[in-house]
Order: structure tokens, then sequence, then C-alpha cells
């Protein structure tokens, strides 16, 4: 396996600029992205607004994978309704961990397909989809924090 | 200088199974000499049996063989009887059962106990589980990565019911001036001493009584031996007034569903059946390291040490954690913008085996002002060879993110 597949071009990219790299604020939902085996740390906020991802962020330190996962992802979401993030969540989340995922509608996102052959840095390209997941589903409590160990 | 070719290698099964592997992971744990695994091999072939209360022959000598493993321990580590070496499963077991067996019955709430900065989880979370946060007093750490002296002394004069130290760092590598601290420390206060020796047994020689520590724990996985089994060592006084946290079969005198009554040390702490292979690991693995020799094998890693030191020096950005003159071989490092897990990653590639993370010290990274950092930790069956891998593998991944 070439590590060319794991680090594609332009997640390399967007570890060097990340886009979204931001605090939503004011925003509706958030939550608190631990890894504490490798101390990835990020901070996912959103504002949704009728049902639409109206702006989305994430903040925090780690290594190439989870920044440039975070910045994809945002990148991906922005403007699109719940529903959407959801579904494409569960795609991506598929796409880093089955042999057999469908990667249909993943746009960009399938850079990150190398990463399931690297079963070591699953956690990283998920941590930030974690903490969306957490913010979006754990409405009630804002802040949470979820981690990937 | 070592001649290039380090014959130790061929000792471990390892190797040949993957001629390609680098390993520099050793503070994490050691590979396993053949002699270590022929002597678990050969005992479960051959004499297994359980010990103690056996009435046949097979269970006496496998009685015969631990005693001579408890003995064997006892000289490695200079104790003044083999009363004194209680085996457990490792270091982390032998701090948790000195925290709840004597700490546990001492502390009072005015009482504080002295940690240090560099000090691993397992040398901070069991004296949480006894003490509240206010009761843990902390010595700091200087630039360099030493223990700072002033600050030792100063937190002396609040009398710590017990001070608790790494004998060497698995982070900074820094090897501390142990001797000379409970020397201080003796004369200064009334602590009981505890030394967490899981990285210093298997790169130098130690003799507890002439540390004049009371309390020294180790694990054989990092001494060349088996996981499951370790050793805490303790003054035969303070053993015998604790009270085992654990308790069952092979540690008592007499039981009734009234009361039971427990045995003497080391026993008393050895509830159930123990790691008996292990134990023969155990024996093999300080017999292996003894003919060998501790000068040797320092011979071999200071001067891998050396030429790493020397060799990382071309590389750009890269900033070294933990610089004292005294030293272990084990350089934890940074690289500007590069996370420690993408070092970790590439090096991978390269079948470079080093340890990214926070090393079970976190306290100590947010010391340090990092989230993690990447080691490399040199043991004694690493080659000239494996360090210039190492360091053309870190050059291709400064080059990868430039």
């Amino acid at each position: 396996m070439s590590l060319n597949k794991l680090y594609e071009q332009m997640i390399l990219e967007h570890n060097k600029n990340p886009r979204n790299f931001k605090k939503v604020d004011p925003c509706t939902h958030s939550s608190h992205g631990h890894n504490p085996l490798c101390g990835d740390d990020y901070v996912v906020s959103i504002r949704v607004k009728d049902g639409i991802i109206d702006d989305i962020g994430f903040e925090g330190m780690g290594c190439a994978i989870s920044k440039a996962s975070g910045s994809l992802m945002t990148e991906t979401l922005i403007g699109k309704p719940i529903d959407f993030v959801l579904d494409t969540k569960d795609k991506f989340i598929n796409l880093v961990t089955e042999d057999d995922a469908v990667n249909e509608n993943l746009g960009k996102l399938v850079v990150f397909e190398g990463v399931k052959k690297y079963p070591v840095r699953v956690k990283c390209a998920a941590l930030v989809w974690r903490a969306l997941e957490d913010a979006l589903i754990n409405t009630s409590s804002n802040n949470n924090t979820v981690t990937t160990e | 200088m070592i001649q290039k070719k380090n014959n130790i290698r061929d000792d471990f099964p390892i190797f040949k199974n993957h001629p390609e592997l680098v390993y520099l992971d050793s503070t994490a744990t050691t590979q396993k000499p053949k002699a270590v695994i022929n002597a678990m091999t050969a005992f479960v072939s051959d004499d297994y049996a359980t010990i103690n209360r056996g009435i046949y022959s097979l269970s006496y000598h496998a009685t015969q063989k631990c005693l001579a493993a408890r003995k064997a321990v006892q000289n490695f580590i200079n104790a003044k009887s083999e009363k004194e070496v209680v085996f457990v499963k490792g270091t982390t077991e032998a701090i948790n059962i000195i925290a709840n067996s004597y700490l546990n019955h001492v502390i009072t709430d005015s009482d504080s106990i002295l940690l240090s900065d560099m000090e691993h989880h397992a040398n901070i979370v069991p004296w949480q589980q006894i003490v509240s946060p206010n009761q843990i007093k902390v010595c700091n750490i200087t630039n360099s990565g030493e223990l700072d002296w002033d600050d030792f002394k100063k937190k002396c004069q609040n009398n710590p019911k017990l001070i608790s130290l790494t004998h060497v760092s698995n982070v900074l590598g820094t090897i501390n001036p142990i001797k000379e601290l409970i020397a201080y420390a003796r004369e200064h206060t009334d602590a009981i001493i505890v030394i967490d020796g899981a990285q210093a047994v298997g790169h130098m020689a130690v003799d507890v009584q002439d540390l004049d520590c009371d309390f020294y724990c180790f694990s054989a996985h990092k001494l060349y031996g088996p996981t499951g089994i370790g050793v805490l060592y303790g003054k035969y006084e303070l053993l015998d007034e604790m009270t085992p946290y654990q308790t069952g079969g092979d540690m008592i005198e007499l039981v009734s569903f009234e009361q039971s009554t427990f045995t003497k040390p080391p026993a008393k702490f050895e509830a159930g059946t123990p790691a008996i292979m292990e134990i023969m690991g155990l024996h093999a693995c300080i017999n292996y390291i003894s003919t060998i020799g501790f000068k040797h094998i320092q011979e071999i890693e200071y001067s891998l040490y050396e030429q790493l030191i020397n060799e990382v020096q071309s590389l750009k950005d890269f900033t070294i954690h933990g610089e004292s003159n005294h030293k272990a071989a084990i350089l934890s490092f940074s690289i500007k913008d590069i996370h420690p897990h993408d070092i970790g990653t590439i090096m991978d590639q390269e079948h470079i085996a080093i340890r990214v993370g926070h090393h079970c010290a976190q306290p100590l990274m947010k010391r340090l002002a990092v989230p993690a950092t990447a080691r490399i930790s040199i043991g004694c069956y690493n080659t000239s060879e494996d360090i210039s891998k190492c360091v053309t593998a870190l050059k291709k991944v400064v080059d990868f993110f430039k």
C-alpha cells in the first residue's frame, strides 16, 4: 500500500489550509471530539436554520488525517439539509470501515477511502464526524464530549 | 565503538521472522530472547504443576523453581531477603498495592504525598484513588527535563507522607538522581519512598539497599521477559505491617466462616495461583541480562544513542524533549507542523516501529506544551543500521509534509 493512497494530495492540502477552521458563533449545536490515545481534539460547532446547515466550523488540533477530515466534512455539509448530513455521515463511516462500502454521492470525501487500510488511523478520520453526530443528535445538551476510543 | 554487527540481535527470533523490522519501541515493551521463550516452553512442556500445595513431586519441583526465581530477583536488585520480593502482574499492580495496602491505612486528611511532573499515569492515578487532589504535591521539572532540586527541597518541607518518583522517565529519558533524592528526603522528611523502576531495570544495575528506597517496582516485559509478571520490592517491616488488598487462596494461614488469618509476606500479597510460567520467564530474563552484563548493554545503547543524536542534527524543525546530561537511550521529539501520528504512520511504512502519543504521561505533555510526541527508544538488540534507517525515514517524513 502506497502512502499516497492514505495521504492523498487533497488531504495534504486541506491539512495545510483547513477550511472552516473556526468557531461558529452563535451556534445551535456543538460537540467536543477527543481521542484520548493520541490527543486529537476538536470542537465542531454548527448553526442550523430551517433544517439546513447554515454554518459549520471545527477548531482544535490533531493529525493530518483528522484535520483534513474536518476541513472536507465542513466544506461538504455547509448549506445542506440535516437528512443529507446524517446520511452522508453514515456513508462516510462506512467508507472508512467497510470493505464493500458504497461510495456514491460522497464527492471529494472519497479521498479518505485509503484510510480503511490503516486500521489504527480510522479513528482519526472519524473523529470530527462522531462529534458532528453527537452535536446534532444530542440536541438537548450542548457542548458534549465524544471519544473515538 | 561497538562493531557494526550486534550478535545479541541473533538471540531474538522476532528479527529472524521480520528481517526488515527496525524495532525502536523498547520503552513500551522489549522483544523476547530465545532464552526466555525456551525457558517458558520447557517449563510448560516438562515441569508444569501448581506450586506451594501439591504433595506430588511435580508440584514440589515447580515450587522449588519459583523459589529459585524469587532468589534470582533478590540477587538482581540486591534485596536483603527473598521475602522482600512480591510477584505481581507488573509495575502498575505494584503501585496499586502500595496505594491500597499501605497509603490507604496511614494517610490522614492533613497529610500530603509528593510526585513529580514526569510521572507515568501508573504513578499518578492509583494515588488519586486514595487521596484528594489538594493532597497531591507535584515536583516541577526544569526546561532540560530534570527534576527541579530546589522545588523538591521546598516540597519536602511539607513532610509528605509518601514520595513516589520514577527512576527513569519514559518520555524524557532522564535518569533521576534517585540515591541523592532519597538521602535528602530521609534527612528532611519521614516519607515512605516509592521508586517506579519500570524504565530502569533493563538498562542499569539496581541496588535497593544502596538506594535505601522503601519500595521499588518493575515489570519483566521491559526487561526482555514476559508480560503479566513483575516485582514489588518492599522493606520487610513495611510489607509485614501492610494489609493485603486482594485476598483468597494461597495467602492465608487459617480460614473459617467467622474469620481468616493471613500468612506472612511475600505470600500475603500473592492471592490465587500465580503466573507460574511467567515467573520462569522472569528468572530466564534475569539470567539472560546477567550473562550480557549491564556494561555491555550500556555500551551498545549509548553508542547508538550518540549516533542518533548526531544524525538528527541534520533534520529541520526537529525539537528534542528532554536534554538532561544523565539520560537513558530514549529520544522524544517533535517535528514542526507534523503531528506525531503522521510521523508514526510513515515510519511504519518503512518498517520502523516507534511510539507516538502521550506515552501515558498527559501531565508531562501539558508541561511540555505539546499534545503528543514521537519517541525512539533503544534496546540491547538494536544496531547502527537501525539508527541510520530510522533517520533516513525521518528525512522522508519531513520531505513528505514539506
